[in-house]
Order: structure tokens, then sequence, then C-alpha cells
């Protein structure tokens, strides 16, 4: 039954390939698998002891965390950083390379924007978790003050997470009405009724198509400076302090460099654990990978470039609080965490990512893993580096996280899991109708040959991926 | 309302503040200073006549011209009280008569190198910023400056996000970590920005310049307790300082004695001045470093009490 | 034994001799003190006092000090408003500001030195109020005339939960800081709004027809 408008196609695009795609994408929404029952169970296990670690926090106070006066921020604020800059990802896939017309990533925008929107939630849980007082969180709006930073962020998160669930519900539409129709008739009545309702009766008409590209256009433009805003606003909770190695100019670009560096990390690992459990291989070839091993290699230059010039300018001279920051970094109590950024966060994945033998799926995928690493050490050296730069005439503190604080973390990599999960069940992982409709095949793919294998439902419930 | 000129009442007794209310809260230390009833100057009692100084006669306030308080602090007469054998009694005084949290030192005595190998000790009290920077990133408005210059918390609005104590650049702010070790006085006292008993968990706290206590005539506990007489305080707008033993001209004090002012290249304004030396009026040798360390007194008292390293 | 004599005797002129000097090293002086009798509060006085010897010679160079007694803290004592040193006419020009209202008992010191015995004048300063406002202030922020006023007391937006959004968003206009931030969020979200506005009507479509 055709209700459905399908639209112009790209070249190349055969009805064959067409079934392909639309079959494989909408896979995870017809039911559930027992692996995917015992991965949720796991997750929801590793949340429920974060849970108890957090309530020992709210019983006894933050001195169950390392955290005291004089490293006063630790893995709770460098890990609100790291999933903040993991956001990035959907702007820089679904935004900055929509509006420069590319078209190889359509086929993971939708993993690209999951992502984002599944960060900023995790990611704005930190600074609640990190609070002395989260019980008078509303004060914030009651008695908040536009000059400080922390409001800032409340301001521009708030304003990036509407603004990424939209642009991540726009392109949704279509597929809603993909999935309305081709599995509703088998459907179950929730997800039926689900489908229908997010596919607001969309039917391919020429005028809906028109008002959805207008959306999209719009969304695309205005998202790219609202994530750029976001960052550099993260930044400035520490750029706008006087403290030695946070008081710089380049701490908003920096961030940002950061944030996308990061997120495009994160598409990559996302993409690859996808492609293998969702038999994507057709639709998500080596073209994504080694597209965005480039992006992933070019920020690699970035990044260290930002640091360079970081270290050089502040080295050359030597004043105030630098040689001991330059020694502590560098040779003192944080070198291992450093090098290993530098080393294995810019200097190996560029190599890997330039040298031909090692651009591979795998190689790439290593490299965004070691990326990925390497950032929240990166992170975590800013803020407990940062903040142990003595201030008076003391003697430097030390900061050791406690099994609370690791807990709590586990727990909110563990959440972000889940949600993708879920989202990944709810929703089709690749942006069936622009891909159809504006890339085509992937040069040099081929239709998976061998069948999937037949796997046991757990839920009498369609058939299951 | 009349300003007790010669209100020798102890801190408990003033729990209920100078002006006689019973809960200091943050709004109605606000409503104080909008009716400039606190810490005005009073007319005649500034001036003694030319006898001993009497009784001052309970003067007319003048309305508008509010005191602005700073302190200087003359290094040429502090030895970290190396010479009488004891922990530093400004901090002391200080933990005593504000029942401060272990292991809060709101006045602390820093010993920093000076040229020559040798060492001066530093008493810095919260600078009292005019432009302070825990002022400016504070999301709620929890921390605040006075019209009499001193910045204190509402530890009641703060919600411990913990943003003023990165960027204070003096290492000032203290956070309440846990439930910290207080006697038991402090459970009947009420809590109000300038009396900050009970400490409240998951707040920040931190010096508040005493002014309830100059508002009563009275030195704060550090300036009071200092053998040497170290410390002065002062009220800019009137210019007049005292260490308790003499009245000096602040402006002149400062101009005459190469004050400075810690971290002056940062912008922050501070009221607290400095005049440099290295206990040399009391006969310190710069060479002979170290300073007992602060004692809590009621950390005995308290079984069991969990306390921190800061 | 003559020889005795001629020495104690040469001695005993000596001291007298000595003892005479240092009797004339508190050579008497006297000082003469002028002061305007009446200053607003806030104004710079100008006192001018003049160190003579007994023939009435001035003395140059002498160290003279305005002191009054002042009270701070219930605690007081003199306090030193000005110092310096008397030109070669004997005069000595100082100056300061008069910060405490009331009556303030000026005297002028000159405390003595090995020459001259030391020397008091007074004379009697008021202070009365003006209209002037507080004469501290803090100078701190960029103040942008007519816009805004630097930050300090009664600048600082203290926000109280009875106030309404109308008075909080009013007291915001000295802060300018907010209104940078009012205006991107606001052309942010009427961006989102066009977006719902736009799905509306993608739901609102007719169905087409399908092909």
């Amino acid at each position: 039954m055709e209700a459905l408008d399908r639209g112009h196609a790209a070249p190349g695009v055969t009805p064959e390939w067409r079934e392909r795609l639309e079959r494989r994408g909408l896979a995870p929404l017809t039911g559930t698998s027992r692996r995917y029952w015992i991965w949720v169970a796991f997750l929801l296990a590793v949340i429920g002891w974060a849970l108890y670690a957090y309530s020992r926090q709210l019983d006894e106070g933050l001195i169950v965390t390392g955290m005291r006066d004089r490293i006063l921020w630790g893995v709770y604020i460098a890990s609100f950083v790291f999933f903040i800059g993991i956001s990035h990802a959907g702007t820089l896939l679904s935004a900055i390379l929509r509006v420069t017309k590319a078209r190889w990533q359509l086929s993971v925008t939708r993993m690209a924007e999951f992502i984002t929107v599944v960060a900023l939630l995790v990611g704005a849980l930190f600074p609640l978790i990190d609070m002395g007082r989260p019980d008078r969180l509303l004060n914030m709006i009651v008695y908040g003050r536009w000059q400080s930073p922390l409001l800032w962020d409340i301001f521009a998160i708030s304003t990036y997470l509407t603004g990424s669930t939209l642009y991540l519900y726009l392109p949704l539409i279509p597929d809603f009405a993909l999935a309305r129709d081709r599995l509703g008739p088998t459907a179950a009545r929730w997800r039926r009724s689900l489908f229908t309702i997010a596919a607001l009766g969309w039917t391919g008409t020429p005028e809906q198509r028109k008002a959805l590209d207008r959306a999209i256009s719009l969304m695309m433009i205005v998202i790219i400076p609202v994530a750029v805003s976001v960052h550099t606003v993260v930044s400035w909770i520490f750029g706008m302090t006087l403290r030695v190695s946070f008081n710089s100019t380049i701490l908003g670009a920096y961030f940002v460099a950061g944030a996308i560096f990061s997120g495009i990390a994160a598409i990559v690992v996302l993409m690859a654990v996808l492609r293998k459990l969702l038999h994507l291989e057709e639709f998500i070839t080596k073209t994504q990978f080694v597209n965005l091993g480039y992006l992933m290699a070019a920020f690699t230059l970035i990044m260290g470039y930002g640091n360079l010039s970081e270290y050089i300018t502040h080295g050359y001279k030597m004043e105030g609080g630098f040689p001991f920051h330059f020694e502590q970094l560098m040779t003192g109590p944080f070198s291992i965490l450093f090098w290993s950024y530098i080393v294995g966060g810019l200097v190996v994945p560029g190599l890997i990512i330039l040298c031909p033998r090692t651009r591979r799926i795998a190689g790439i995928t290593t490299a965004a893993v070691l990326v990925l690493v390497t950032m929240w050490i990166e992170r975590y050296l800013i803020v407990v580096a940062g903040l142990r730069v003595p201030l008076m005439a003391y003697e430097p503190a030390s900061y050791t996280p406690t099994w609370v604080e690791f807990s709590i973390l586990a727990g909110a990599f563990a959440l972000f899991a889940l949600l993708i999960t879920l989202f990944a069940k709810l929703f089709p992982v690749i942006s069936v109708w622009e891909v159809a409709d504006h890339r085509g095949p992937e040069p040099g793919s081929e239709p998976l040959a061998a069948p999937e294998r037949p796997r046991r439902t757990a839920l009498a419930e369609g058939s299951a991926t | 309302m009349a300003e007790p000129a010669s209100d020798g009442s102890g801190r408990s007794a003033d729990a209920a503040g100078a002006t006689g209310r019973r809960r200091l809260g943050r709004r109605s230390l606000l409503a104080i200073f909008a009716a400039t009833a606190a810490a005005t100057i009073p007319i005649a009692g500034a001036v003694a006549s030319a006898s001993a100084p009497s009784a001052a006669a309970p003067a007319a306030k003048q309305v508008g011209r509010l005191r602005r308080w700073a302190m200087v602090i003359d290094l040429r007469r502090c030895d970290g009280c190396q010479s009488i054998g004891k922990p530093p009694q400004c901090t002391q005084a200080c933990i005593e008569g504000h029942f401060a949290p272990q292991p809060m030192e709101w006045i602390e005595i820093y010993e920093a190198p000076i040229a020559g190998r040798a060492t001066q000790f530093i008493p810095t009290p919260c600078q009292h910023c005019q432009n302070a920077p825990c002022v400016n990133v504070c999301p709620v408005g929890a921390t605040f400056h006075t019209p009499e210059g001193t910045v204190l918390i509402d530890q009641q609005r703060c919600i411990g996000c913990r943003i003023c104590m990165e960027a204070c650049p003096y290492d000032r702010r203290f956070f309440n970590w846990g439930t910290a070790p207080q006697p038991p006085e402090t459970l009947f006292m009420q809590y109000d920005a300038e009396h900050q008993s009970p400490a409240i968990k998951g707040t920040v706290m931190k010096c508040d310049l005493c002014p309830d206590m100059a508002r009563a005539g009275r030195l704060p506990y550090c300036a009071a307790a200092c053998p040497n007489k170290a410390i002065y305080y002062g009220d800019l707008e009137e210019d007049l300082a005292t260490n308790g033993a003499e009245v000096v001209s602040l402006s002149r004090f400062l101009a005459t004695h190469a004050s400075y002012r810690l971290k002056e290249d940062l912008g922050t304004e501070p009221r607290v001045h400095y005049i440099p030396g290295h206990g040399e009026a009391v006969g310190r040798d710069p060479y002979r470093k170290g300073r007992l360390a602060t004692e809590w007194p009621w950390q005995q008292r308290v079984q069991g009490a969990k306390t921190w390293k800061r | 034994m003559n020889r005795v004599i001629a020495a104690t005797v040469i001695a005993l002129a000596m001291l007298a001799g000595g003892a005479g000097i240092a009797l004339a090293g508190s050579a008497p002086t006297r000082l003469t003190f002028s002061a305007p009798a009446q200053a607003t509060l806030g104004e710079r006085v100008t006192v001018q006092a003049r160190l003579v010897d007994a023939q009435g010679e001035p003395i140059s160079g002498a160290t003279i000090a305005i002191v009054a007694p002042l009270r701070f803290l219930n605690g007081g004592g003199d306090v030193v408003l000005w110092e310096g040193r008397a030109d070669k006419n004997g005069n000595a020009v100082g100056s300061f500001e008069a910060r405490v209202v009331g009556p303030l008992a000026l005297r002028a010191v000159f405390r003595g030195d090995q020459l001259y015995a030391p020397a008091e004048a007074l004379a009697e300063l008021k202070v009365v109020e003006g209209a002037t406002p507080p004469l501290y202030r803090e100078r701190v922020g960029v103040h942008l005339p007519g816009l805004n006023e630097p930050p300090g007391f009664g600048q600082v937006a203290l926000i109280e939960p009875q106030d309404t959004v109308i008075s909080r968003a009013l007291a915001l206009w000295p802060a300018m800081s907010g209104w940078p931030i009012a205006g991107a969020l606001i052309v942010i979200w009427s961006v989102y709004a066009s977006v719902v506005r736009l799905l509306f009507r993608i739901a609102a479509a007719p169905s087409g027809a399908p092909r």
C-alpha cells in the first residue's frame, strides 16, 4: 500500500536498493530481542548503582567526593564539559555539512542528532549532581542573575536542547510516515499510534515538502551559532575567572574546537557500533568513516594548534603561576595524563588517519575511541590542574576522585547508552528518506549476501532484529 | 534606632543583631541598610572632648553617610605569633568568636617567601573587594555587596555551585562539604548573613569583616586579639582607622607607609591594605620560619566529628 | 695640688658652660597657628603655622604636625592630620580633608629638637555638614554617562521573591548585561516558533493524492 509519496529519488536508486534501505532502517522498530533486554538490564544496573552513590552524596554531602576547598571541581564538571562537548556532533554533521551541501553524511545525521540530544540531557545533569544544595535548584530561576556565567550556561544549554530536539524531529517526520505505513499494520497498537502521531499526517505532498524543507533550512542555520555559543559559554565558567590557566582569551574557541573534535569521535564510534549491530554495512561504508576520519585529523591539527598557542606564548614568558602549571602538567603529577592526551589523543589518531594502511574502518574507529578517552582526560586536566595552581603561599592540594564520583560517571555513560538504545528502538537510526532522495547507493557498496540469522522473539511483536 | 554606643554585650547575646531584630535574614538585612539605621556615622560622637574621652553622648544619625569599612594590616608587626609561642591569635579569635567550622580559617596566616630566602607572615582575611569576582559570578546573588562595602553570603540562598570559590583569587572562601563539627551553642543561634551559625551544609562561608562588631563600637575579633596590634580597622568615609591602641588618619597612614594590596594587578580593588614588613617592629628574625598550627577548640567536644582537609 | 684645683675649676667651668649651652638648647619658641573658623564636610582645609624663636626670628626647616583628638570605635586619641617642614621663613602650610563633622580642636605641634623647645598652638575648626553625597565613592567598572552606574550597592540587581516580573525586568535596565542576552534569546526562540508553525502547517496540510 503506497499512501506515501516517495519523492524524487537520487540517481542510482533502484527499487530493490530502496527496499533494502527501508527494511534495514526500520528493522529495530519492529521488535526486541533477548540480547537487547540483557543489554538494557545491564545498563539499568549500572544506573541503579550510580543512583545509590548519589543517595550517599545527598545524605552526607559533597564530602563523599574527593573535592575540597582548593580543588573544588573535579570529575563532575569535567564530565559536564565533556558531554556538552560531544553534543556538538549533531551540529557539525547535520548542520554544518548540510549547509555546505555535502551528501555523504546523510546516512549518519540521525545518529549524530541522537548523540546531540542525549549528550545534552546527560551533560546537563552534571551541574545538578555537583551542586551542594540541589534542593535550591529553583533559586537559579527565581533569583537568577544575568551577569553569571552559570546562568548563561542554563540559557545556552536549554536553547540548544530545544533546537536540537526540533532538529532531530524534523527529518524524522517522513521516516515516521514510512514506519506508519510499512510497519503500522503489523505493529502493536502503541507503536502504531506513536508512528501516526509523530508523522503529523505526512503524505509527501509538495506543500508539506516545502514546509519541511523550509523548517530544516531555518534550523540548520540557526543551530550553528547556538551550538558555538553553547560551548563558548561553557568555557566561560572558567574563562571569566582570574586563575592562571583559565584566564585566557582563546578559551572559547579552544573549547568549541575540542567539542567538535570529541563530537566527531563520538559519531564514529556510534556509527561503527550501530552499523555492525543493525547490519547497515551497505549504507554506512568506508566513505563515511574516511570522511569523518579526515575531519577528525583536521581537528587534531586544530587542537594541536590551540595547545601550541597556549603553551608557547605562556612558556616564552613564564609569568605568574605558569612555571608551576607547566611543571605539574608536563613533568609532575599530571604528566602521564597530559602526555596520553597529547600523544594518544592528537598524534596517534592523526597518524592513523593520515597513513593509508591504517585508514580503514577498524583503524578509524580505534582512533575515535582514543580521541574520546583522551578528550575526557583533557577536560579533567583543564579543571583539576587549573584549580591546583596555588593562589596564595600554601602547599598545592591534591585531588583523588572517590567511588561516588566514578560510580556516577559510570552511571552517566550507562544513561547515555541507554537513551541511545531507546532512541534506536523508537526512531530509525538512518534517515531513510534523505538517503534515498539525496544520496543514493554508496559507491562500492554491496548488498549483504547472506540473509540475516532468524532470531527468536522475546515478545509476540512482529519480526525481531 | 539608637546606635548602642556602649554596647558591651558579647557575641552570643548579639545573635539578635545590634538592631534588636530577632532574625536577620537576607531581606531584613537589606531593610536595615535601606533605613541606614546601622553603621552611620554619629555627628558628635566621633569627636572627643579635650579631656579624657568620656562615654560618647548618644548622637543623632546623619542619614545617608554610611561607613565604608576597610582594614590595614601592618606586616612590620606581624610575626605569626612566634614570639608568644601560640597559634596565630587573630585566627584563633575569629574561629572561636564565629564558631568557624574546622578546617576553615577565615583569616589565614600565609607564610610567603621574600627576597633573601626569608619569609614574611601575611594575615589574609577576605579582601572584601570592591570589584569582587565572587559577587560577579554568583548565579543566584547569594553573595552580595552591602552598602558598607563588606561582601556577605546569604547561606539560605546559596546553591553550592562553588563558582564563587573558583573565582576568588585569594583562596578566602570555604565550603561546607559535610556537616562540620560546631559547638552546641550554635544550635541555639539564628542564622543570618553576619552571624554565620549554624553553618549550613552545602553552602559557602567566609570572613564577614565583623561589621556588626564595628557598629557596636568594637574591633573585630582578629584586630582585638592581635598581641602586636598589627591589624587596623578603618572607615574610608570618615578616614580614620584604629588598632585598639591608636587612631590614625587612614589615608595618611596608607600614603606614608608604602601600603599595597594583594594581587593589585587583578583589578579586584580589595579594601584590605598591607604595610610591607616581616615582623621587624616586634623583633622577628626573618629567617625564623614556621608558625604553630591553627586549633579548633571544639573538635574535642564533638565526638566522632567529621572534618576534612582543605 | 694646685694643678688638681685648676683642673677641677676648668672642668666645672666647662660643665657650666656646657650646661649653659645645653640650657640655651631649649631655646624658647613660639608657634602661631591660623586656621579657618569653619569648613564644610569634605572640603580641603588649609592651615598655616609659623614657628619663631624668642626674638621673633623664624625657624626654618622645623617639622610641624597638625593633630586633633578624634574618636573611632569607642577608642580615641590624637590623630596626625598633616605633618611637614616649615620653609626658610618658618611657615608651614598644611592641608587635610575635613571628614569628621563637629568641632575639631586642632593643634599645631612642634615636637622640639636639640636646639629648640617644643611648642603648641590651638585653633578651633567647626566642620558642618554640607549637602554632599558620601565622600568615599568606589570607582569600579566603566561608567557610560546616562546609561549605567558603576556597580555598587543599589546597582546590584537584588531580586526579592515579592518582586513581579515587570519590576524585575525594569530593574535590569541599569545592569546592561541582561539586554544583549535577552535579545539573542528572543531572536533564536522566535526562529524556533516559526519552525513550530511550519510543523503545524505540515500537520494541517490535506493529504495529497498518492502517486
